[in-house]
């Protein structure tokens, strides 16, 4: 059997490097929504709260908080009114990336470059004191760390993601009916993932559109797989559930391989748009921190 | 089509079935991880919709992968066509190389040609049993006997199955000028053909073992009517197209016998071709060009006579095809005569001929008789250098140095009449009823009063020589000896006869001339004249002309000599064994020219040998022979060679692999 053309990312290998973590300091995570967070956050709620930033008034019922009286009004015009402000509150920000072992592929590598966006986006949600939710999935959201909040946490889902092992079939449909079921909050939900899931992508992304989130989809890809270097009559055994193709390769299929391709990605891009999906398709030969700095922040996600 | 190494065959058993197991491995791939086998999936479901002829194309490479090795194989089993493969169990060639198969067709010689065929021939025989590759039961059954003949029969190889053997044997065949003379080779043939069975009379070759006879011959063999086959079949394989052929089919020269200084000479020349032609007839002597004469021939026999008046309109010199000439020389020593026709054409050994002309002399004779009445008489008119007589008592006693010189004889005739002697050095002897003393010849009984019954007018001794009406009162009855020729017969055996022996040239007459009446008729001078010609100018050779290829030369050699070299046409030296007698014998006269002797007697010592056969310079090739009254059945030659057919399988194959590499590399295949 030959080799996989893959280089295994050592252990050690450091998903952020300090000096890169500085430079995401002075990022954040954006939404097109509003979304109602949870706890008190540096993010504008829809809900009226406790901040300094004045929003409106209401009439005043039986067990208001009688400090927040406007009692400047109830002298002039004997009106009990009450002043509402805005509340500033966290936001929901999910990474839901694969790790099945499709991921485990590529040079560069297609798992350690997930982890690390995964990473460099937890960091800059860490930093901004949003609820950050990591799930790492295959076929079932295997691997989860929910609702961290706060710089201090940043080494320990770092290490989260280190130590989660690549492998599985990915099952995207069933990995998007269980995320929509089990988690409630809202937020930015950004899928990393190959998309070459033979269940396809369409029910698990309906699945998340239903539940009214700011969707994100970035698709990574290794050189190998956008330009494959193979040759001869081979029988290819997909690394996830151990399906077989036989082939010869030859020019015209190669370039069928390669329309085919482009078509699928083309496929996945226009279903996103169309549902407002924000895709973004990378190679990992695209450095990440050039995608994070860059593309992410082209593509409006982070600021 | 058919095949020298059919056995090349057996490797498809093999090699066949390791393609399609090779096939099938090729389907067994390397194994190869991908992320994800869904693309790939797609893409080659997306080309077969696109292809919809894949299986076929699967099997169209398969189909030209068998192509190629086929044509491989094939050519492995060197594909020879148009060639007749034998079933016989014993084939006997009979190679033709008498002086007809000497004409050029093109650049090779018939010869050569029939080489070749008989090569041919011999490489497809055994093809159906094994051919070369042949191991266990296969083995090869025609046996194959090679027999070359011209005038004698030479067996190159005996029955064999050795095929390339046999092709090398084939190649050592040379070339002879001799007469075709089929009869020994079917002796031949018939002696290996029929085994001698324990005693039992020989019996024909049984039906399961037929021997066919393969004549490789140009069909110029005149004698093949008179054979008799008596067992097996024969084929004639023809060789040659040639017909156009000049030749000189016969030369003599003779010395005017009164004027012995004068040089007659008289040639005929030929035309065997279809058209009309004229030659100049060059005569040199010793080499130096002395006379020419210019000669206009009408086209052979074959295309006449219808068109006989027409040619003779365009030509009005011409006489037919054959043209006689003659002329006169003033030569006054021994000499070597060369004619030569100035035409090239297919055949060129019989566009010279060579005579040797022997000095002129007269003759010295001696006499051995009592009285001398009727024979004095003739021997006065003839034109003699000189006539001694001796009694037969004189004779008996004379010295030895008065006879004989160096054993030979001083008189170049030595007439006996009446004298029976055993005193006879190495000469020429006339007999007239009297017998020399030696074993072989022996008188039998008297005979009475007796006429002649027959006699050989061709002879040169009996030449003008009319013997009606000669009665004999009484002779003897002789006991000769088998190889003595009978010139004369009478009611019980020979009257005359001519018989040769160790160097000695007799010729006997039974009865005494004043005994018969024949001493009253002119003829008895005339054969008086004939036999002291005759066996003056040293017996056959003047009169009967030069040697026929073949034939054997007797050289008489210098007294006292230990060895002897002879020097043939073509500048070789061969050794010739002295035999008692001072003579040699030399058989190897298969090629034309002179003969020089060394030493040799002045005047003998050169020999010319001559085709001078009409039969051998009608170079026509004839088809329908007949053995017997049996026609021959004529079979086609063997055209092709066979590595001319293997190339075209191999390019064939190389064609297709490239055809397969195209389609492989244009197409996917899955």
């Amino acid at each position: 059997m030959a080799t996989a053309p893959t280089r295994k990312p050592r252990d050690d290998e450091e998903l952020l490097s300090a000096e890169f973590m500085t430079r995401l300091d002075r990022l954040e995570l954006l939404s097109r929504k509003i979304f109602v967070g949870r706890m008190k956050g540096e993010r504008r709620s829809k809900r009226k709260g406790e901040s300094v930033e004045f929003a409106d008034y209401r009439n005043y019922v039986v067990g208001d908080d009688l400090r927040f009286l406007d009692w400047n009004i109830y002298a002039r015009l004997e009106k009990l009114l009450l002043k509402l402000f805005m509340e500033e509150e966290d936001l929901n920000v999910t990474v839901l990336f694969d790790v099945s072992a499709s991921m485990d592929w590529g040079d560069p590598h297609k798992g350690l470059y997930v982890k690390r966006v995964a990473a460099a986006l937890a960091y800059i949600g860490l930093v901004n004191y949003d609820r950050v939710s990591l799930y790492g999935y295959s076929d079932t959201l295997a691997h989860e760390m929910r609702g961290v909040r706060g710089r201090r946490l940043v080494s320990q889902v770092i290490r989260f993601l280190q130590d989660i092992p690549l492998g599985g079939v990915s099952n995207f449909s069933a990995v998007g009916k269980r995320f929509a079921v089990h988690h409630t909050g809202r937020g930015v939900v950004i899928v990393i993932s190959d998309f070459l899931d033979k269940g396809g992508y369409v029910d698990g992304m309906r699945y998340l559109l239903s539940r009214n989130l700011d969707l994100y989809a970035i698709q990574v890809l290794s050189p190998e797989e956008i330009d494959p270097t193979l040759a001869g009559d081979l029988k290819l055994r997909d690394v996830e559930d151990d399906d077989l193709a036989e082939v010869t390769i030859s020019k015209p299929l190669l370039a069928k391989y390669k329309a085919n391709l482009t078509a699928y990605c083309t496929e996945l891009k226009n279903y996103c748009t169309q549902r407002g999906i924000t895709y973004l398709f990378t190679n990992t030969r695209v450095p990440f921190d050039i995608l994070v700095m860059s593309y992410l922040r082209q593509r409006g996600l982070l600021r | 089509m058919s095949f020298l190494a059919p056995l090349a065959f057996w490797t498809a058993a093999i090699v066949v079935p390791t393609l399609l197991i090779l096939y099938f491995l090729k389907l067994r791939r390397r194994e190869q991880l991908v992320p994800s086998t869904l693309l790939w999936k797609r893409a080659v479901q997306d080309l077969q919709v696109n292809a919809p002829f894949q299986r076929l194309r699967k099997n169209l490479l398969l189909l030209l992968q068998l192509l190629i090795l086929l044509a491989g194989i094939v050519a492995l089993a060197r594909p020879i066509v148009e060639t007749t493969v034998s079933e016989e169990e014993s084939v006997i060639l009979l190679i033709d190389r008498s002086a007809s198969m000497n004409t050029l067709e093109g650049s090779q010689t018939r010869l050569e040609l029939a080489k070749e065929q008989a090569i041919r021939h011999v490489k497809t025989l055994n093809l159906t049993s094994g051919g070369w590759f042949s191991f266990g039961s296969a083995e090869p059954r025609t046996r194959v006997m090679v027999i070359t003949f011209a005038d004698r029969a030479r067996v190159v190889s005996p029955f064999t199955t050795n095929t390339s053997e046999l092709a090398e044997l084939i190649q050592t065949i040379e070339p002879t000028d001799a007469q075709t003379n089929m009869r020994e080779a079917l002796e031949l043939a018939e002696a290996y053909m029929l085994p001698t069975r324990g005693g039992v009379e020989q019996t024909p070759v049984s039906p399961e073992a037929p021997s066919k006879l393969v004549l490789i011959s140009d069909g110029g063999v005149a004698d093949i009517e008179d054979l008799v086959l008596k067992a097996g079949t024969m084929e004639l394989l023809k060789i040659g197209e040639t017909r156009d052929n000049v030749g000189i089919t016969a030369l003599r020269t003779r010395r005017n016998y009164e004027r012995p200084e004068i040089l007659d000479i008289f040639l005929q020349v030929q035309n065997f071709g279809r058209e009309a032609v004229r030659t100049d007839v060059s005569l040199y002597v010793d080499g130096g060009l002395s006379a020419v004469q210019t000669v206009g021939l009408a086209a052979g026999a074959l295309e006449q006579p219808d068109e006989e008046s027409t040619a003779a309109a365009v030509e009005p010199r011409l006489t037919g095809n054959t043209a006689s000439l003659s002329f006169e020389l003033t030569l006054d020593q021994a000499a070597v005569v060369e004619a030569r026709l100035s035409r090239d054409d297919a055949l060129p050994l019989d566009d010279r001929a060579y005579a040797v002309v022997p000095p002129p002399r007269k003759l010295r004779v001696l006499l051995v008789r009592s009285e001398y009445p009727f024979l004095e008489s003739v021997l006065v008119g003839l034109p003699l250098e000189h006539v001694e007589r001796m009694t037969p008592e004189a004779y008996e006693a004379a010295p030895a140095q008065e006879i004989e010189e160096d054993g030979q004889s001083k008189y170049d005739v030595v007439i006996f009449d009446g004298h029976d002697t055993g005193r006879l050095p190495a000469g020429n002897y006339l007999f007239i009823a009297a017998l020399p003393q030696i074993d072989e010849i022996k008188a039998a009984e008297e005979l009475g009063p007796h006429m002649l019954m027959w006699w050989d007018e061709t002879h040169p001794v009996l030449r003008h020589v009319a013997l009606d009406f000669v009665h004999i009162a009484k002779g003897t009855v002789l006991e000769m000896p088998p190889e003595a020729e009978t010139l004369v017969e009478g009611p019980q055996g020979p009257v005359l006869t001519r018989y040769a022996k160790d160097a000695r040239h007799y010729l006997i007459l039974t009865f005494a001339v004043e005994q018969s009446t024949w001493w009253s008729k002119p003829s008895f001078p005339v054969f008086v004249y004939n036999a002291l010609r005759y066996l003056g100018s040293g017996g056959a050779t003047a009169e009967q002309g030069p040697t026929r290829p073949g034939e054997a030369l007797r050289i008489p050699l210098p007294a006292g000599t230990q060895e002897a070299e002879l020097t043939r046409p073509d500048g070789s030296k061969v050794k010739l064994t002295v035999e008692p007698g001072q003579q040699a014998r030399y058989a190897g006269t298969h090629r034309v020219g002179v003969y020089r002797v060394e030493p040799g007697i002045e005047g003998r010592d050169r020999f010319a040998v001559n085709l001078e056969d009409a039969a051998e310079s009608d170079i026509a090739p004839r088809g329908n022979l007949k053995i017997g009254s049996v026609p021959v059945p004529q079979v086609s030659g063997i055209r092709t060679a066979t590595p001319e057919i293997w190339r075209w399988f191999v390019g064939a194959a190389l064609l297709i692999v490239l055809l397969e590499w195209y389609i492989y590399n244009r197409r996917v295949m899955v």
